[in-house]
């Protein structure tokens, strides 16, 4: 069985998790290239490494940011939207 | 003032089991399942709650509203109290609330009747909720939820998935032992409420009603 950890509700099955996508900065539109802004729109990035992922505790809602390492899917840390100290 | 207003979100699950009916805070529900039933209780009984009044709040001014009801609040989120009364109080996040009468209470009647104040939100709430009761209890959760219910003391509640359903958990102490309350999804609790008494039939235990 796959292990989560909820900043809010502690160890639970990955069962009780869903993944919403890595967490991808936007670009100042008004600023940013064409290519820049395409790249952010259209592309996304495979390759495996350390990301920093969207997860939800679907029992409480409670969403959080996951750091996995997508190579060895080994969860590094995971931490509440703002508490990234 | 008996008629019957509302129906149990379990009633199309439990209709073709149910021997008697009865109203209870007008919503029609399952006075006995058949012979057997004290056992089941005993055993493994997943009974009906869905009848008791419940309703919930939420926003930043929600618990000093709630103070100001007279209902006090718990300290921690994930956490619950039972007032004198019998209503229980639950915190479900940082600002969020769950408030369920006791059988025959009238408190939520009396606090929705209230305006709410300022950053205090009403959350209506369809819930299906139901009561686990009897010795065999820790093991029918050992089977449907990876949760260990036995770290699961009072005031600690927990939101979980049981049978793949996202749930809201915790335990009571009773006169006969600990008593396991659940509340879930409306529209999931018939699929929750038959899968959780098919379990226990092979626990010797199964459904029961209020009046059992």
């Amino acid at each position: 069985m796959k292990l989560m950890t909820c900043p809010v509700n502690g160890t639970r099955p990955v069962s009780e998790f869903v993944y919403w996508g890595e967490i991808r900065p936007m670009p100042d539109p008004d600023t940013c290239s064409d290519d820049e802004w395409a790249a952010y729109v259209f592309n996304r990035n495979g390759a495996p490494g350390v990301k920093k992922e969207w997860w939800c505790h679907t029992p409480s809602n409670t969403w959080f940011i996951a750091e996995r390492d997508t190579e060895k899917d080994f969860v590094l840390r995971t931490y509440l939207y703002g508490d990234d100290r | 003032m008996n008629a019957v207003l509302r129906i149990s979100p379990l009633f199309d699950v439990q209709a073709p089991l149910a021997r008697d009916w009865t109203t209870r805070e007008r919503m029609q529900v399952v006075a006995r399942f058949g012979a057997g039933e004290a056992a089941r209780r005993a055993s493994a009984g997943i009974g009906d709650r869905s009848f008791l009044h419940r309703t919930g709040v939420k926003g930043a001014g929600a618990a000093a509203w709630l103070n100001a009801q007279g209902i006090d609040t718990p300290a921690q989120p994930n956490s619950f109290l039972q007032l004198a009364d019998g209503t229980l109080v639950a915190r479900l996040g940082l600002t969020e609330y769950l408030i369920e009468d006791a059988p025959g209470g009238t408190r939520t009647a009396a606090l929705m009747a209230q305006p709410p104040g300022e950053r205090v939100y009403p959350v209506p709430r369809f819930d299906a909720a139901l009561e686990l009761t009897g010795t065999q209890i820790p093991e029918l959760l050992r089977q449907t939820c990876a949760f260990d219910f036995s770290t699961l003391a009072a005031p600690a509640l927990v939101m979980t998935s049981m049978v793949g359903v996202g749930v809201t958990a915790l335990t009571l102490d009773s006169a006969d032992g600990p008593v396991v309350r659940l509340w879930c999804d409306g529209t999931w609790g018939g699929y929750l409420w038959l899968t959780l008494v098919e379990v226990a039939g092979d626990l010797g235990g199964g459904a029961v009603g209020v009046e059992a």
